[in-house]
Parts: structure tokens; C-alpha cells; sequence
């Protein structure tokens, strides 16, 4: 009997391990962009009563070609708190342990943004973490704006076009 | 030479009268938003190639009892790429605009909020007015917080008066005996 007890306390010791660090509320959304924007939210907001309660969501996206990318959430205060405690807001690619554009507060507001240029193709996910101040039904929102920018051989081609118009104008030119 | 020239120019003159033709509103239908969890997130994008399109985008709530809200809109890179919002308003059930404010940032991110008190219960809109600032596509999000303004419920006053009632026989029998 002594052995089973060791044995369970043991197994829950490594289940609290393996969930150190996970926050209370995680969601995982496929954002729905329209050419490159969306705005997006937790699906659910943040229930009355969910106060000390810590989340951390992802919002993910592909883009097939390099890309500028911006934006922000945002969220209102409550009450005497400011409803919610943002610890991060970042954009990180599939598989990376450190973000690629790392999000900062807009000073003296409920506001957190990032902005970045020049981000290559691939697999993308927004993590937005923190933890619930107010006591009260509260949530955040954001919105985001991805922009291809033109590839090396989309200036390339048109290089050769501006090529082309020179050398049909010289022989227009040389046949008058 | 000359036909082709002209054609160009029509072709020209074609597409501009097409793009400014397409300038005119960009709105999107109106929303209904459930506030009955206190708390809702809201937004909505715009496709691109709708640079210069103006848009006053609606929605509509009800409150089942008297209430005060806040509620914030914002947009990302409002000159380069996003959206610039150029008004944020409540509006009540007869059309009259209730609360306007000024915004709170511009620049780098365009933020807009509005507090409001002592609404009485009803129907109501949030509308947001803009301009699409560029060829890229571009999206605005917000936060609609409502909160009950603390009303005595009508079993508060029935515990008040029964409370009131044991005084009274309490002080009636203290006296008679």
C-alpha cells in the first residue's frame, strides 16, 4: 500500500511538472484574414469571477510570400484595476523559441503593438499572455495588417521592362 | 500611334472614373453585439484596393436595464496601411448622438474610447467612422464593457420591509409585557 501511494504521489509530482507554466485559459485560433488583415479576440471573453486567472492564446497564419506586419490589442480597464495584466504580445514563426517582432505597451494606455518589415514566408502564430486583474466579465480585441511586399524578381521584371521600352524607343528613333 | 494613344487615355479615364466611383462607402452591414456577458469584442476588415473608401460602420446592443459603458476602438499604422478612424460615437434609439469623444492616439496606432453613464434601458448603436488610408488591406477591433447600475431589486425592498415588520413586533411586545 505504502509502495501505490509513493507511486501516485510520484505521478501527480510529474503531472504538476509537465503542466508548470501552462496558464489557466489557452485558446489556439486560425485567424481569417481578408488580403492579409483580421481582427481578432478570445472566442469567449474572460467570465466574471475569473480574476488571478492567467492566459495565453495563439493566433496563427501563413503567408506565402515576405511580408510587413502590424498590430495591436487592446483592452479597458475596470473598476480601480486595469482589468487585465498583458505580460506578452509577440509574433513568432512556427518552431521559433524567441519571437520575431516582440510587441511593447503604448505608453500610458490599455494598448500593446508590434510592427516589423520585411518577414520571410512561412508558418506564423501571435501569442498574446497575461492574467485577469478584475473580478468583472472583461476581454480584449486586435486587429492586424499583413502586407506582401514585392519579391527581388517582381523588380527584376520590371527592370527588364523599362529594358525592353529602351530598346524598342532607340530603334524607333534610329528607323526615322 | 495616335489611336493608341488615345485608347490609353481612355482606358485612363475609364479606370479613374471606376476608382472614384468606387471611393464612395465601403460600410459594412450592421452587427447586433450580445452584451448580456458584460463583456464583447467586436471589428471588422477591409478587403484591399479599397484606398479612399469612407465607412461608418454600425453596432447595435440593447441594454434590459439602466447600465454605464465604455467601449474602445483601434487601429493599427493608420497612415501607412490601416484604417483612420475620424469618429467614434453612441448613438440612442431616436438617432441623437449620446457620447463622442476625442481620440486618444493617432500615429502609430489609432485609439478612440468612450465612457458613458446613466443609460437607461433601451436600444442602442456604436458607430465607427473612417477612411481606408491605402491600397492594403486594413481591419479596426474594440471592446464593449457594460455594467448594471446597482438598483435595488424589487425582494431587496421586500426583506427591507420585513425587517422593518420584526422591529415593530419586537418593540410591541417589549412594551406590552
Amino acid at each position: 500500500m505504502k509502495k501505490y501511494t509513493k507511486f501516485l504521489v510520484a505521478l501527480l509530482l510529474a503531472g504538476a511538472g509537465a503542466f508548470a507554466g501552462a496558464a489557466d485559459l489557452e485558446r489556439n485560433v486560425a485567424l481569417n484574414l481578408l488580403d492579409g488583415t483580421a481582427d481578432f479576440a478570445p472566442a469567449l471573453e474572460f467570465a466574471a469571477g475569473s480574476q488571478g486567472k492567467t492566459f495565453a492564446d495563439s493566433y496563427s497564419f501563413t503567408m506565402t510570400s515576405n511580408f510587413d506586419a502590424d498590430s495591436n490589442v487592446s483592452w479597458l480597464s475596470l473598476g480601480a484595476t486595469t482589468g487585465l495584466h498583458l505580460t506578452n504580445f509577440d509574433l513568432y514563426k512556427v518552431g521559433g523559441a524567441t519571437p520575431v517582432l516582440e510587441g511593447f505597451q503604448f505608453p500610458q494606455n490599455n494598448l500593446w503593438l508590434f510592427s516589423g518589415s520585411a518577414l520571410s514566408a512561412g508558418n506564423y502564430v501571435i501569442k498574446v499572455g497575461g492574467s485577469v486583474l478584475t473580478d468583472q466579465a472583461i476581454t480584449y480585441s486586435g486587429n492586424v495588417v499583413l502586407s506582401a511586399v514585392p519579391e527581388a524578381d517582381t523588380y527584376a521584371m520590371m527592370l527588364a521592362g523599362f529594358g525592353v521600352l529602351g530598346l524598342l524607343a532607340r530603334r524607333r528613333k534610329l528607323g526615322a | 500611334m495616335k489611336k493608341i494613344l488615345h485608347l490609353a487615355f481612355a482606358a485612363f479615364l475609364g479606370a479613374s472614373a471606376f476608382s472614384s466611383a468606387h471611393a464612395a462607402s465601403v460600410s459594412h452591414v450592421t452587427q447586433p453585439l450580445d452584451v448580456s456577458k458584460k463583456a464583447v469584442s467586436y471589428g471588422a476588415s477591409f478587403g484591399s484596393g479599397l484606398s479612399g473608401g469612407l465607412f461608418t460602420d454600425k453596432f447595435s446592443f440593447s441594454l434590459a436595464a439602466g447600465s454605464s459603458l465604455q467601449a474602445d476602438v483601434s487601429s493599427t499604422a493608420p497612415l501607412t496601411r490601416g484604417l483612420d478612424i475620424t469618429d467614434f460615437r453612441l448613438i440612442g434609439s431616436n438617432g441623437q448622438v449620446l457620447y463622442t469623444v476625442n481620440q486618444v492616439s493617432t500615429g502609430i496606432v489609432d485609439l478612440w474610447k468612450i465612457n458613458a453613464g446613466a443609460l437607461s434601458a433601451g436600444n442602442y448603436t456604436l458607430e465607427i467612422v473612417g477612411k481606408v488610408n491605402s491600397q492594403f488591406a486594413g481591419s479596426y477591433s474594440g471592446n464593449l464593457l457594460v455594467q448594471t447600475a446597482a438598483v435595488p431589486e424589487a425582494d431587496t425592498y421586500a426583506m427591507l420591509l420585513a425587517g422593518l415588520g420584526v422591529v415593530g413586533v419586537v418593540a410591541r411586545r417589549r412594551k406590552s409585557a
